[in-house]
């Protein structure tokens, strides 16, 4: 009796341990699928991470590159990446990589996916708030200086003091500090020294080759005047002719106009998205002249759902006239590309002092030029002083058909 | 009846005493462990989950399905403080932005709870009513860096909030159910990455 008594007891005990372990067994085991499973969604998110970092740099070297990959092993799984076009307009084109990664989880074995699509776009020259293939020599960025957007040049990048840039800066060269460690600029948009984004020698004749698409071009004429005046647009071909007006939507269905062989002169209020080119014929034009400021019909600065988009796509050189309209400061609201020349004021050393050049967009320019004469006390004794603001619309907006740089931004990234 | 029977009886009532109080220590000590382990579990799934919903919105930052509605990315960050946080994101994918803004509450709002500690982390998309759960988080702080890896200073001004480069965020979850401080999980992502902010 006393034995049987003792034989429950130890199997009671016994029954009692047993459920109690599996208690403490499912709770472990709970947690430690737990963990796994985060941690498998992990791996597996670095997976696609890796391969659409990878299709990226595919992307960058070949931008026409649309071969994609199918199962390439990775960090113990697989991913595969497809591209695809978006808008074949506009050359919006998107990359998507799927990760798969086979885990334990529990007792049985689990198949992770991630997703990662980035979009691109074509890169515009208009994305910079300041382009230069020549620094022109040994101008310096110097305390004070403020530079608010995207800033490449292909030169060495000089500075001197503590000038702030906000935007991404590229310099193909590298930084020269005209005082050594005493200089400490501010690179609040990060700097990326060996970045080499070359002038398109093309650009101006891809303006135009859209211009005769379904633009308009003026051909034959030394100079051409003209006065945006919102929708419309008066030109003339003399600066004593009558003007001709024409509705801008039915001149120039693509927005885009040009003038080749000749000098523009331009003036006005600009509405809606527009680029002009103007390009040289054996040794004749490829000047822009501003007579005038050139301002947006709704100030995207106070108005930033403004649609207003101006671009300027010179051959030669951009240059302020030195004349009574611009004398008492100029405005100047277009992304303005200088293929071989500069952005510059005419007479700029020897016109008297004539106030600010208010810019909202960028400058894009071969060689930089100069606006103005710093005298010895610091201040301009001649030419302008700089206003210069950029157009943040640009980072994702481009005036139509305005030079690529042959490179893809990555304008959306999904995770 | 002998004094071996009397005997037998008192030795029988002493030992089945001594059973039935080792099986009640051992439930006692059983229970308690299991409840305990248990909210340590919970701590646990509380953790993972949070932190994948807030990666996952993070890394979400800026981004819109519809390419002709992209923001510009040094507007994505609407306001910046070390337990808040407002930003905007298609998070449903439908081309339109969202504003998200996420907030944690004060520990009095949870004064029904065993832990004096806890805290309701707040979740608020566009105009939507505020959602929270009591996942027993104890410590929310988020930490901004510039470009340069340098701290950007809280709360953030918002002439720099186009300065946020990287984002740390800091979660600590606790057992809700009891005032202990071994049901802990802390969890840290020491540089979120917002792939969307980059192209400034």
């Amino acid at each position: 009796m006393g034995g049987k008594a003792i034989l429950f007891v130890v199997l009671g005990f016994s029954l009692t341990f047993l459920l109690i372990g599996q208690n403490y067994n499912r709770i472990t085991l709970r947690a430690n699928d737990n963990m796994t499973n985060y941690a498998n969604s992990e791996i597996s998110h670095n997976i696609a991470l890796s391969g659409a970092n990878i299709a990226c740099n595919a992307f960058y070297i070949d931008p026409t590159w649309t071969a994609g990959y199918s199962n390439v092993s990775c960090q113990g799984g697989t991913f595969s990446v497809t591209c695809q076009t978006l808008d074949a307009v506009k050359l919006i084109k998107s990359i998507k990589c799927i990760s798969t990664f086979q885990g334990f989880n529990g007792y049985s074995l689990n198949t992770y996916h991630d997703t990662i699509i980035v979009t691109l776009q074509p890169s515009r020259f208009s994305r910079f708030a300041y382009y230069s293939t020549s620094e022109g020599g040994t101008i310096y960025w110097a305390t004070g200086d403020t530079v608010k957007g995207p800033l490449q040049t292909q030169d060495y990048l000089r500075v001197s003091g503590n000038p702030v840039f906000l935007g991404m800066v590229g310099t193909k060269l590298g930084v020269v500090k005209k005082n050594g460690s005493a200089d400490h600029p501010q690179f609040l948009g990060g700097l990326l020294t060996g970045s080499n984004v070359p002038i398109n020698s093309a650009g101006v004749s891809s303006v135009e080759s859209f211009a005769l698409t379904n633009g308009f071009e003026f051909s034959g004429h030394d100079t051409v005047y003209l006065n945006f005046k919102g929708d419309s647009l008066k030109y003339r071909y003399a600066w004593n002719a009558k003007d001709t007006t024409k509705l801008i939507s039915a001149m120039v269905p693509n927005g885009v106009l040009f003038v080749k062989g000749g000098t523009a002169r331009i003036k006005g209020t600009v509405k809606g998205q527009l680029t002009l080119g103007c390009s040289q014929v054996s040794t004749k034009g490829g000047n822009v002249y501003l007579d005038s400021s050139i301002a947006y019909n709704s100030n995207p600065i106070t108005n930033p759902s403004s649609t207003d988009i101006f671009g300027v796509v010179a051959q030669n050189n951009f240059v302020i006239e030195d004349n009574t309209q611009n004398n008492n400061s100029v405005t100047i609201q277009a992304s303005i590309y200088c293929q071989t020349g500069s952005f510059t004021a005419d007479n700029y050393s020897t016109r008297g002092y004539d106030g600010y050049i208010n810019l909202l967009g960028g400058i894009v320019q071969n060689v930089r030029g100069a606006v103005g004469v710093i005298g010895s006390g610091g201040t301009i004794t001649n030419g302008f002083s700089k206003n210069y603001s950029y157009d943040r619309r640009f980072m994702f907006s481009a005036p139509p058909n305005f030079p690529n740089t042959g490179l893809y931004n990555v304008i959306s990234w999904y995770e | 009846m002998g004094y071996a029977t009397i005997l037998d009886i008192a030795g029988s009532i002493l030992i089945g005493a001594m059973l039935l109080g080792i099986i009640l220590k051992l439930n006692n000590t059983a229970s308690w462990s299991i409840y305990s382990n248990a909210g340590e579990l919970n701590c646990q799934t509380n953790l993972t989950n949070m932190s994948m919903m807030l990666e996952s919105d993070f890394r979400k930052i800026d981004y819109c399905s519809d390419n002709t509605n992209i923001q510009d990315p040094a507007n994505a960050i609407l306001a910046a403080d070390t337990t808040s946080i407002k930003f905007i994101s298609d998070l449903n994918k439908d081309g339109k932005m969202d504003t998200v803004y996420y907030y944690l509450g004060p520990a009095t709002e949870l004064n029904s709870t065993a832990n004096p500690r806890d805290k309701i982390l707040y979740r608020i998309v566009n105009n939507a009513a505020k959602l929270g759960s009591d996942a027993g988080i104890t410590r929310f702080y988020i930490v901004y860096y510039d470009i340069n890896g340098d701290t950007v200073h809280t709360p953030v001004a918002s002439a720099s909030l186009s300065l946020i480069n990287d984002i740390e965020l800091n979660m600590n979850i606790e057992n809700v159910t009891i005032d202990s401080s071994r049901a802990n999980s802390y969890w840290r992502q020491a540089r979120l990455t917002v792939p969307n902010i980059k192209h400034r």
